[in-house]
């Protein structure tokens, strides 16, 4: 398969701490790349990933353009190619799960994402999807209306920021399964989590080396 | 900091405030023309802000209504009987309600129960982080959550002050009805009214109760959406909100006025 773009996801020289070692990598279509963020740290590498916040340091590049260098038009529609689990609520209060789900797709006019919504909200068994505010819905209901979000709409690349908090075993593996399944779809894959459990490992695996490389002088 | 530099820092940030606001609503009414805005869940929010601070505020704007209909006729009638100028009733009525009162009261009304609202709801979604994930999905929030509410806000005012009007002329006539104990022309009442009603009024009338509309939404969407982290910080937007709000009715009121009657 031949692509309009070198990387995917290109990370150069981004430091998340002060006086930390930067991270470089690149991705393509179908990789995955696990980056060790502390919970107590904040939310920083989804902003970063997503270019809605830059880097302190460094640059992040999506399809081999710096999210710096995008118009806030051509910024948020590349954005919408990208899925995002967002740690915490991650779900708009005010609407209802259904609508919750479909926001992304009709607000980038994907009319033909009926049918991922209802794949993959079938695949998380949630379909069909509750017509009843975040609040009232059941913890672990929720998470996974989360991921159908996250999931549909074919995505290129899938931000997952600390999936796997309060996940029990049975939604951790159905999420390991999703993720091996989407990623064989082509779809990147950038785990966040201050953490990564053998068995999170061996889904993922290979991953992308994502470590600090050491600052000269260090 | 002397009391020269106090003033001149403080008319400084007014200033710098009115401007932002002025570049929101340009930028609400400039998006609002370009078809891509209007998204499915978008015209569903701007929807459900029309039913919000439209059609749940018929009710107590038709009440206000009524009242004040009532206590201008009565002292109109009051006055202009002493003078034994009655015939005066419809021009003062029009110039009273029409021109001030009216579009005055129904932007408190609007202000007061829906730019607490909005101020609240958004800066809960900031606080929440309910705004960064919208952006994160790359869904615009000033198109997904400020636009509908800004135009939702100026759509219900013009269609509040209408009401009002309709409801206080009514009112006022059943008040002189009750007062002259029957003995009044319908037509001639209404005639008085619709006759000292001249263009300037209308149009007058138009940029009174859209454009505090306008800057009501833009005020109240940019003091919630202006908030930081702390769940401490809602109430404060939300106060905030309002009490600019109110400013900015009077000082357009009074602009609007000064240019139309001067």
């Amino acid at each position: 398969m031949t692509s309009a773009f070198n990387t995917l996801i290109r990370v150069l020289d981004v430091t998340a701490e002060p006086g930390g070692g930067g991270r470089n990598f690149s991705m393509m279509p179908g990789e995955a790349v696990w980056i060790r963020e502390e919970r107590e740290a904040g939310r920083k590498w989804l902003d970063w990933v997503t270019g809605i916040e830059p880097p302190p340091t460094g640059a992040v590049e999506w399809k081999d353009v710096d999210w710096r260098h995008r118009s806030a038009d051509e910024a948020a529609a590349q954005r919408g190619r990208i899925g995002c689990v967002f740690a915490g609520r991650g779900l708009l209060a005010n609407l209802d799960m259904d609508e919750n789900v479909w926001l992304p797709a009709q607000m980038h006019r994907r009319d033909q994402a009926a049918d991922d919504i209802e794949k993959w909200a079938r695949f998380f068994g949630c379909w069909p999807l509750p017509q009843e505010r975040a609040p009232t819905v059941a913890e672990d209901r929720r998470r996974r209306i989360l991921w159908t979000r996250a999931f549909a709409g074919r995505p290129e690349a899938l931000v997952l920021e600390w999936p796997l908090v309060d996940t029990g075993a049975d939604d951790r593996d159905l999420l390991l399964r999703a993720v091996d399944q989407i990623r064989n779809a082509g779809c990147a894959i950038v785990w966040l989590d201050q953490q990564l459990s053998d068995e999170v490992r061996s889904a993922l695996e290979p991953l992308v080396w994502a470590a600090p490389l050491p600052r000269q002088g260090a | 900091m002397s009391l020269l530099g106090y003033i001149g820092a403080s008319v400084r940030a007014r200033v710098a405030r009115a401007v932002r606001v002025t570049a929101v609503v340009w930028a609400v009414l400039v998006k609002a023309l370009q078809p891509k805005t209007w998204t499915a869940p978008m015209r569903n929010v701007l929807a459900r802000q029309i039913l919000f601070t439209g059609l749940e505020a018929t009710g107590f704007v038709s009440l206000i209504a009524v009242i004040v209909g009532g206590l201008v006729v009565v002292q109109a009638q009051y006055w202009l009987t002493r003078l034994g100028q009655t015939a005066l009733i419809g021009p003062i009525l029009t110039a009273v309600v029409l021109r001030e009162l009216g579009p005055l009261l129904t932007n408190f009304v609007v202000i007061a129960r829906s730019g607490t609202a909005i101020s609240t709801e958004l800066a809960n979604m900031k606080v929440h982080g309910e705004v960064r994930m919208l952006d994160a999905m790359g869904i615009d929030p000033f198109v997904y959550l400020v636009i509908p509410r800004v135009l939702g806000v100026a759509a219900s005012t013009f269609c509040l002050t209408i009401l009002f009007l309709a409801v206080t002329f009514i009112g006022g006539y059943v008040c002189m009805w009750i007062i002259l104990l029957g003995d009044i022309d319908m037509g001639l009442f209404f005639g008085n009214i619709i006759g000292a009603v001249t263009v300037t009024d209308v149009f007058s009338l138009l940029a009174k109760s859209i454009l505090p509309g306008l800057v009501t939404g833009a005020i109240c969407c940019d003091e919630g959406l202006g908030v930081g982290a702390a769940s401490t910080e809602v109430p404060i937007a939300a106060t905030r909100g309002v009490m600019r709000s109110v400013a900015a009715l009077f000082v357009m009121s009074l602009l609007i006025s000064l240019m139309a009657y001067l």
